[in-house]
């Protein structure tokens, strides 16, 4: 996941067209890089073609050290495991996927931690008195009945109206208090099946408000009815997780939806059964964001896309995860249905 | 119903209750003198009977609600020195490794936003505390002395870690100076160069003064209110510090108690919330001598036990607004404070702040 400098807007434009790179090379960011010290920049594309073991250091004449002018850089491709010139784990500030990481401590995150998870907790905890059991729940792999000889040492059956099994719903203790695993920020651009510049704008404003390099998501039918035809790029998508994702969040709740007008919140039907919930921003909504309306003027008008947002929790049901949400500051309308 | 209110829970029965204290199995009160004798045989021949809890004998403990009312961290939390140069560290790699600034992109050019990009970047880069990596000769020189970071893990220089607000609005285009004359103009009043509204700062005068009944010391820490009294009701009739107590009353369940007893006791001036239905958190004490059972209370005239001691459950609330009025207080405190974590250890029992530690937040 790359992290983009202000600069990508032609990285990234570059990287649209490079659709496919090598899987052997150690960068897996189309950002350029520059060198490590701004000495050597004019040293770095000659020293690329050279091995590990490179130019010794050259004496001077007279007794002084002359400062080595090669810089070593990480392989720019992997030789295998047997190479004596391995590259350096990714995490390493010399290897070329570094992404440089935290720059300061997420407020919602702590808070989070310090303050909702504990209330969450004690607000949604069931007590047991000791020697009672719970209510207890039919199978969820239904067995046969024996009523044929043949339902010996059978597999059990699925749930009743379908084979998917729903998620378990299981009591409330420290180590399931519902918490924010990630944030999908999606936008379908239908302008992007006759002019491609519309989801370049798309993917340049999913950057901007997310931080995070978005992926092309292709057409999967043909349907004449809405002019779509097969395998054509038509949205992008970016995925945030960790400290990202609750700054999304914060900024969301505080910057965003305050300043839309008459905003209702989301839907209190949103949610997957499984603690997902969704809710979408209007291509006018898009426009507040701080990162758009700082150059809101170099978009191209009329082409800054909606947006749909969702949160992906740890809760097992949406009322856990509409609890979480709210702790957060997101308001929901409507009614309430889980 | 009678036997309703004679309920306790008898989770209590083996763990605190000395007659039966080595009771395994879960029995009515006809049995209850036989089962410490004859312990091993019954778990050992008859299966465990499923517990009836409507009908568990009472406790001889004195039941009480207590209330941790907390007021939640308003700040960001102070970094450790640690934290903040991994940070700065972090930082700048990022500054090193990124490409230059692309303002074109971002500022159209003859515009008012330019104008003010350009002669903001004039400032910063005439700043001690700028770093240009691409800087051919001092490109190198991109350590921070160790001490010279602010609090949150700024740097402005040697022996100005505070200018902090003004120096970010001195040297950061936000259009915030625009903002401010189109309001003033709005307003009325004459368009003159007006500062932008500093934020307050993260100490208060409450934490100069070191004022303790006030609820905006410590904006980064959890404040919790403890009271000072003479109700009998504190850890064996001593007179210290202690979450706001007081006994059950009838039939009514714990978070009932707990919300009579909060205006009953500090004040009808605070907004509060009380957390779930659930306690957070449990002490025992004993009193000094087994106390008689007071006639006047159903359950207690009809199954008459010396009382031994009580037991409290903490009930979770957090303050919104308002403060604590102690004028009318009906339970006798005197004196109230809001303290963090590591003040209520002081002030307190070793025996109290272990009972309750757990249940208060590390922030």
């Amino acid at each position: 996941m790359a992290r983009p400098s202000p600069s990508t807007a032609f990285g990234f434009l570059r990287g649209l067209a490079q659709a496919n790179r090598s899987q052997f090379v150690c960068e897996n960011s189309p950002i350029l890089r520059a060198s490590f010290s701004s000495a050597a920049s004019t040293n770095a594309k000659a020293v690329e073609t050279k091995d590990a073991a490179a130019a010794p250091t050259k004496a001077v004449a007279t007794g002084g050290r002359k400062k080595s002018r090669y810089q070593m850089r990480a392989p720019r491709y992997y030789k295998g495991p047997l190479n004596p010139n391995q590259p350096p784990p990714v995490s390493d500030p010399s290897s070329r996927a570094f992404i440089p990481g935290p720059f300061t401590a997420e407020r919602l995150e702590d808070h989070y931690y310090d303050t909702l998870k504990s209330d969450i907790m004690t607000m949604t905890y069931t007590h047991l008195v000791p020697g009672e059991e719970r209510a207890r729940k039919a199978d969820r792999l239904r067995s046969w009945d024996d009523s044929s000889p043949y339902h010996k040492n059978r597999p059990l059956r699925g749930p009743r109206g379908g084979s998917t099994l729903r998620l378990l719903n299981k009591p409330r203790t420290f180590r399931n208090v519902p918490g924010l695993e990630k944030i999908t920020v999606h936008t379908m651009v239908k302008g992007a099946l006759q002019d491609k510049a519309y989801l370049a704008v798309a993917g340049m404003v999913v950057q901007a408000i997310t931080g995070v390099r978005a992926e092309v998501r292709n057409t999967k039918q043909q349907l004449a009815t809405w002019g779509l035809r097969k395998d054509v790029p038509i949205a992008m998508k970016a995925e945030l997780k960790g400290p990202q994702a609750y700054r999304f969040l914060s900024s969301l709740v505080d910057v965003v939806m305050p300043r839309i007008k008459d905003y209702q919140g989301a839907k209190g039907s949103s949610g997957d059964s499984s603690g997902n919930i969704s809710f979408g921003f209007s291509p006018e909504a898009v426009a507040l964001f701080p990162e758009v309306e700082v150059n809101y003027d170099m978009y191209p008008p009329k082409m800054i896309p909606g947006i749909h947002v969702t949160v992906h929790t740890t809760a097992t049901n949406d009322k856990d995860g509409r609890i979480l949400l709210q702790s957060m500051g997101v308001p929901f309308y409507g009614k309430l249905i889980d | 119903m009678a036997s309703l209110r004679s309920a306790r829970p008898s989770f209590l029965r083996p763990l605190l209750n000395p007659t039966a204290a080595s009771a395994r199995t879960f029995t009515t009160s006809a049995e209850t003198a036989s089962t410490t004798a004859s312990i091993s045989s019954e778990t050992q021949n008859a299966p465990t009977k499923p517990i009836d809890i409507y009908h568990v004998p009472r406790q001889p403990y004195h039941l009480s609600t207590g209330i941790v009312l907390s007021r939640p961290p308003l700040v960001t939390r102070d970094l450790p020195a640690f934290e903040q140069a991994y940070y700065v560290y972090q930082r700048r790699l990022d500054q090193r490794l990124a490409l230059p600034f692309t303002s074109a992109f971002y500022f159209k050019k003859k515009t008012v936003a330019e104008e003010e990009y350009k002669a903001k970047k004039k400032v910063r880069e005439q700043k001690p505390w700028f770093y240009n990596p691409y800087d051919r000769h001092n490109g190198f020189k991109d350590e921070i002395p160790a001490g010279q970071l602010s609090k949150q893990g700024l740097w402005f220089g040697a022996g100005a870690p505070e200018l902090g607000y003004q120096e970010l609005v001195e040297t950061t285009p936000s259009g915030e100076e625009k903002i401010m004359e189109e309001s003033q103009s709005a307003l009325g009043v004459a368009a003159g160069k007006t500062a932008p509204e500093r934020p307050y700062p993260r100490e208060t005068e409450a934490d100069r003064t070191g004022d303790f009944t006030k609820l905006d010391r410590k904006l980064s820490r959890t404040l919790y209110l403890l009271v000072k009294g003479e109700d009998e009701g504190f850890a064996g009739g001593k007179r210290g510090w202690r979450f706001p107590t007081a006994r059950l009353q009838g039939d009514e369940s714990l978070r009932q108690a707990a919300e009579r007893i909060l205006p009953e006791a500090c004040g009808t001036n605070m907004n509060t919330w009380f957390v779930g239905n659930v306690p957070i958190g449990h002490h025992q004490y004993d009193y000094p001598s087994p106390v008689a059972p007071d006639p006047k209370l159903p359950h207690e005239k009809e199954d008459p036990v010396p009382i031994l001691g009580r037991q409290v459950f903490y009930m979770k609330a957090r303050i919104l607004a308002g403060q604590v009025d102690l004028a009318n207080s009906k339970h006798g405190f005197k004196d109230f404070a809001w303290v963090t974590k590591e003040e209520l250890r002081k002030v307190v029992g070793r025996e109290y702040y272990i009972s309750n530690m757990n249940m208060l937040a590390s922030r």
